[in-house]
């Protein structure tokens, strides 16, 4: 169970982050929707100690997690996509989705030099995990690709796999849907609705796509300039006048009401 | 955030995948090399300058490896490289003379684990220092050892240097050109395999993760400076290792055995040979040491015709000499008129 507490964060004077609260209960697929701009980002940056806020807490579980350092989040099972995508480009996918699954176990140099015995069962233990990611992504064909040579939605595709391989108990997904053509959206709908049960998992989603976002998710919170204007399942939050307010501006919100998902709330 | 993902495409851009030949040819031309390098002495053994210009070559492609490990797989830099070796050199001279009969393993590895010790301290700050600062920082490494060499006199004997007496095991010594040149493969080769069985495996991952995204190495719970530290501790003990080789090659070491030029050579053979090569490293190599042997007489212009060579090359050959069984084949191909087949397969057309 994800839980931040009135945080805030701003960049000079931009408050990317107004005295948020949040939670995000386990085994259910939350999303957090909202126009350019308005914070999204910044609260997964909080949540993986890229950002630190100037103000709140954020508890996951027992652990604060804001006394950890970046690269020790992930030992607490909260993962992440990339919405710019970071892959590691000179790698394959394979590879990639190998650094993902080398949490688990660190071998040190020495025992990856003498391929000692924890390092075999390491190594396969991790192809075990990337290969199962592979799969459930259906990308077993792009395996020996070079990351960088992949079309920006395909390499969105791995980097979800990648956060995937860590075996995470909190997947934070930024924007997992940008840069694919509509038609998959919806299968990847399917995909993002099937990780609590499949990979016991919760999800935390961002995405423009309302279509998407209404399709995986149960949960939905909206933020407007860093603070949350709505919170509730997808319809509530549909059709809250703030939320049609902050997507389409006062006026015109009114006759608009039918068209918006279609529009699809693109920011 | 936005700065670290711009570095990671800068250096993205900047390390160009190799692109390799189908597995069978390339274990041909590895087997090829290896009865090479093994039967050579058999038709050049008498002549003691070939025989040595070529254990250059194989000193020069331990230190050059060492130097891609940290450049071409980590994205680091180093333009100090040369410092290391005159640590594992000075480390070899020392325990030679003074610890009587030490078997050669032992020496090798010691004069490893010393430069090793050396490179975890240099590695220290570069969680801080990136790109240029980083480049100082070992620029300014390289120029300082030989200095400290030449007025540390107790240790070093200043200018005179010290004697390095040949490679022994038990009471056998290997003083011969053929001898040196053996004793330097062996080592190269289990060098290498010890930085292969690295490079494959969760190590080898995480040097590649941070150099190409320090930002998605962090979100996988990678410690990018104990990477880094860890990354210069290993380039510094086989560069230590090369330091011991060349120690011995040479019979002396002196503070004028490892200029800063030597650092800046070894820099443009990792360029040369290709990023992340270990193959086209030491292609480097052996280019180094031939151009090195052919000017030796004509001195001052060994920098001019390896900087050309540099740059003819990576006006030909952008991704390095790496690239060139690549490149060959392609060529081979459309010469026999058969279409060349794509680098990279087309993508698919859903592609936005
Ligand atoms: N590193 C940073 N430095 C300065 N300002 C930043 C930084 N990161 C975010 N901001 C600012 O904080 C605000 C929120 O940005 P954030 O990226 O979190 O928005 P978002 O909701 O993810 O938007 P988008 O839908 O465009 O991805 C913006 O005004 C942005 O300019
Ligand atoms: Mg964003």
């Amino acid at each position: 169970m994800l839980g931040l507490r009135g945080v805030s964060l701003s960049f000079g004077g931009v408050k990317a982050i107004d005295n948020l609260d949040l939670d995000l209960s386990d085994g259910i697929v939350g999303a957090l929707i909202g126009a350019n701009g308005a914070g999204k980002t910044s609260v997964l940056n909080v949540i993986n100690r890229f950002y630190e806020p100037q103000s709140g807490s954020v508890q996951y579980d027992d652990v604060d997690i804001l006394r950890l350092r970046s690269h020790q989040v992930i030992k607490h099972g909260i993962s992440r996509s990339f919405q710019n995508v970071a892959l590691f480009n000179q790698l394959t996918v394979f590879d990639n989705l190998l650094v993902g699954a080398d949490h688990i176990s660190r071998p040190g140099l020495l025992t990856n030099l003498f391929r000692l015995p924890k390092a075999r069962r390491h190594g396969r233990e991790a192809r075990k995990r990337a290969e199962r990611v592979l799969e459930f992504l259906d990308i077993s064909h792009l395996r020996a690709r070079r990351a960088s040579e992949l079309p920006f939605g395909e390499r969105k595709l791995v980097d979800m796999g990648r956060a995937l391989t860590t075996d995470p108990k909190l997947l934070l997904l930024d924007e997992p849907a940008a840069g694919m053509p509509e038609a998959r959206h919806e299968s990847l709908a399917k995909l993002i609705r099937q990780i609590p049960d499949e990979w016991e998992a919760s999800v935390l989603l961002i995405d423009h796509s309302m279509a998407l976002v209404l399709s995986a998710a149960s949960h939905v919170v909206a933020m407007d300039f860093g603070a949350k204007i709505a919170e509730g399942s997808p319809d509530e939050v549909r059709s809250d006048p703030r939320v049609i307010d902050a997507y389409l501006g006062p006026q015109d919100a009114a006759q608009q009401d039918g068209a918006q998902a279609e529009a699809g709330l693109e920011g | 955030m936005s700065e670290l993902s711009l570095s990671a495409a800068r250096r993205g851009a900047l390390v160009k995948s190799i692109r390799k030949l189908p597995l069978g040819l390339r274990m041909l031309a590895i087997v090829a090399v290896a009865i090479v390098a093994i039967v050579f002495p058999a038709f050049e053994g008498s002549d003691s300058f070939v025989m040595y210009t070529a254990t250059q070559a194989l000193v020069y492609g331990l230190a050059i490896v060492s130097l891609n490990l940290l450049v071409g797989f980590g994205g680091q830099i180093s333009l100090g490289q040369a410092g290391f070796l005159a640590i594992g050199g000075y480390a070899a001279a020392l325990l030679a003379i003074h610890v009587s009969g030490l078997p050669i393993p032992i020496e090798v590895l010691g004069a490893g684990a010393a430069t090793a010790v050396i490179g975890f301290l240099l590695g220290l700050p570069t969680g801080r220092l990136r790109g240029h600062y980083l480049a100082i920082l070992t620029l300014g490494f390289g120029v300082a050892i030989p200095e400290i060499a030449l007025n540390w006199t107790s240790l070093t004997q200043g200018r005179t240097g010290l004697t390095v007496p040949p490679p022994r095991i038990g009471n056998t010594i290997f003083p011969t050109p053929t001898e040196l040149y053996y004793f330097s493969l062996v080592v190269l080769v289990i060098c290498l395999v010890a930085i292969f069985s690295i490079l494959a495996s969760s190590t080898g991952r995480a040097f590649a993760a941070v150099r190409d995204s320090e930002a998605a190495a962090t979100a996988m719970g990678i410690n990018v400076t104990a990477t880094k530290v860890l990354l210069f501790t290993t380039s510094a003990f086989f560069a230590g290792v090369a330091g011991d080789l060349d120690a011995h090659l040479q019979g002396l070491v002196s503070p004028d055995s490892f200029p800063f030029s030597l650092s800046l050579f070894f820099f443009a053979a990792v360029v040369l040979g290709g990023l992340a090569s270990v193959w086209g490293s030491l292609a480097g190599a052996v280019i180094l040491a031939v151009i090195e042997a052919e000017t030796s007489s004509s001195s001052g212009w060994e920098p001019v015709i390896l900087g050309g060579a540099v740059v003819l090359l990576l006006l030909f050959l952008p991704r390095g000499l790496a690239d060139f069984p690549y490149r060959a084949q392609q060529a081979l191909r459309r010469w026999r008129g058969r279409k060349p087949r794509a680098a990279v397969p087309p993508s698919r057309a859903e592609v936005s």
